[in-house]
């Protein structure tokens, strides 16, 4: 079996722009394990960095945990669905109510939160889980495509046909989320699964770099950096900020080299038996 | 607050502030602003708020609505723009500066916020601003370095494509074959820069290797890549 660290390369980086006094964004990651936390921030003084600081710290301890204790691929007892799907979506809402008891219980965090994109990589797969609007991009071959969609106002006006993509590029709603971690007892989680492929390269970012850079201008980069991710990552975050780093910048880069098929054995023969 | 200035033959008649989510423009009494003019509809066009957007809304009327000359049915409002109807123009004004005072609006601004003011978050939580200052009109667009720097260019000296020039008209050119050696050029409001991207050796710019570092581009420097020589230029 391929274990995934010979299959994913990972390079991150944040950065607090050009603007912003503090970052109130944080990333996590671990190739071992497979998986990649990136959060982005908000509320008085420092508690939005308080808040992506707990969601990535939480989450990504709960996943190193976790995903040790109980193959991905395999549905927990008496569940139907891979047991990542619960693994991130529990992980997510621990999280929640981490910074939602904290908010409650320091008055200088009081309604703070934070958006997140998280990222389950496992059995030739990647499961993601996002709230609010930091994004999943997918780099395949030629192609450069969004796969999450932002939990903003602006995204339901377009959704809905309200406004245009085109003019939206002119809103000033770009930073108006209708969901996030930690600003309410329970936390909304959008769940979507894609199969991965060998040369794709997924991006996690906060609104930092997509706000500041055009999407064709992402993909353009990626693609031509796609050898050297580390210094892709340092392109973007250098690109954002030479566009006016208005907003903290983090971007997280995950190159699938190979295939990570997961090692069904025995359990797989029953399985098939019995259907 | 946005604010409308209705105005006639260029005077200004009166001014209306946006203080609803529906603003409504029509010949009947029942509009937030009646014009009563048979050459507008009963109920002409509405103005709508939506988060800090203001759009502009033909109802279906009989004669349109005119953006800065063109028809409209629905569209996003910028500062300045002047909506026609009939013979009746209304500017559209964005809120300008806040109260002096408030200095540290400028940093909050396009600050990520919830939609919704979180239920039950305590009254310690600092007030955050609703209005912010207007921003220039490419702010909230990705934009181009206030100076674009001189276009570069790049001319090949030697080899099959000696005398080819490649000018350098994106954020971003690369050089080499992937999977050998790659070098990539930036352009940047500070100038152009040749950083290595892949390969076992890295590019030679005047004769020395430029290492894992991005070195900035002078005129006429002479760059070595896969045993091709080329001359940076701008114009």
């Amino acid at each position: 079996m391929v274990s995934l660290i010979q299959a994913l390369e990972i390079a991150g980086l944040t950065n607090p722009g050009l603007v912003r006094e503090h970052n109130e964004d944080a990333i996590g990651f671990d190739a071992e394990a497979g998986f990649v936390v990136l959060a982005d921030g908000m509320g008085g003084y420092n508690a939005g960095e308080v808040a992506s600081g707990i969601a990535v710290e939480v989450i990504s301890h709960n996943l190193r945990e976790l995903l040790g204790q109980h193959p991905p691929h395999r549905p927990l007892r008496g569940r139907t669905l891979p047991a990542a799907y619960d693994l991130l979506a529990e992980s997510v809402r621990q999280a929640n109510v981490s910074i939602y008891g904290t908010a409650q219980s320091q008055p200088q965090c009081a309604g703070m939160g934070t958006t997140l994109v998280a990222g389950v990589f496992f059995d030739n797969r990647i499961l993601v889980a996002h709230v609010g609007d930091s994004r999943l991009y997918r780099m395949r071959g030629e192609e450069f495509m969004q796969l999450t969609r932002d939990h903003s106002l602006l995204q339901e006006q377009i959704d809905s046909g309200l406004i245009t993509p085109e003019e939206a590029r002119y809103s000033a709603n770009k930073n108006l989320v209708t969901r996030a971690v930690g600003i309410e007892e329970d936390v909304e989680v959008e769940l979507s699964e894609f199969e991965t492929q060998p040369g794709d390269v997924y991006l996690f970012c906060s609104d930092g770099l997509s706000d500041m850079v055009d999407d064709s201008e992402l993909g353009e980069q990626l693609m031509a950096l796609s050898g050297n991710l580390p210094l892709a990552a340092g392109q973007l975050v250098q690109q954002a900020n030479d566009n006016g780093g208005r907003d903290n910048i983090s971007v997280i880069l995950v190159a699938i080299k190979r295939e990570y098929p997961a090692h069904w054995g025995l359990w797989s023969r029953l399985a098939a038996w019995l259907s | 607050m946005a604010k409308l200035l209705l105005c006639l033959e260029g005077n200004v008649i009166k001014e209306f502030r946006l203080n609803r989510d529906r603003f409504t423009i029509g010949r009947r009494a029942n509009n937030d602003l009646q014009i009563d003019n048979l050459a507008v509809s009963g109920e002409h066009a509405a103005i709508t708020t939506v988060g800090r957007d203001v759009f502009v809304e033909d109802l279906d009327s009989t004669n349109g609505t005119i953006l800065n000359g063109s028809p409209v049915k629905r569209q996003l409002l910028q500062d300045g723009d002047e909506v026609t109807i009939g013979k009746y123009v209304i500017k559209f004004w964005k809120e300008a500066q806040d109260a002096p005072g408030s200095a540290t609006e400028g940093t909050d601004f396009e600050k990520t916020m919830m939609l919704r003011a979180p239920p039950g978050g305590g009254a310690a939580a600092p007030p955050k601003p609703v209005q912010q200052p207007a921003a220039p009109q490419a702010a909230a667009a990705p934009q181009a370095p206030a100076e674009p720097v001189k276009l570069g260019v790049v001319k090949v000296l030697t080899g099959a494509n000696a005398g080819r020039e490649l000018p350098l008209t994106k954020n971003l050119t690369t050089l080499g074959k992937a999977g050998v050696q790659v070098a990539v050029i930036t352009r940047r409001p500070q100038g152009y820069f040749i950083t290595h991207v892949e390969g076992a050796t890295t590019p030679r710019v005047n004769g020395t290797e430029i290492g894992n570092a991005a070195r900035q581009l002078n005129e006429e420097d002479l760059i070595e890549l896969l045993g091709v020589q080329m001359a940076f230029f701008t114009h």
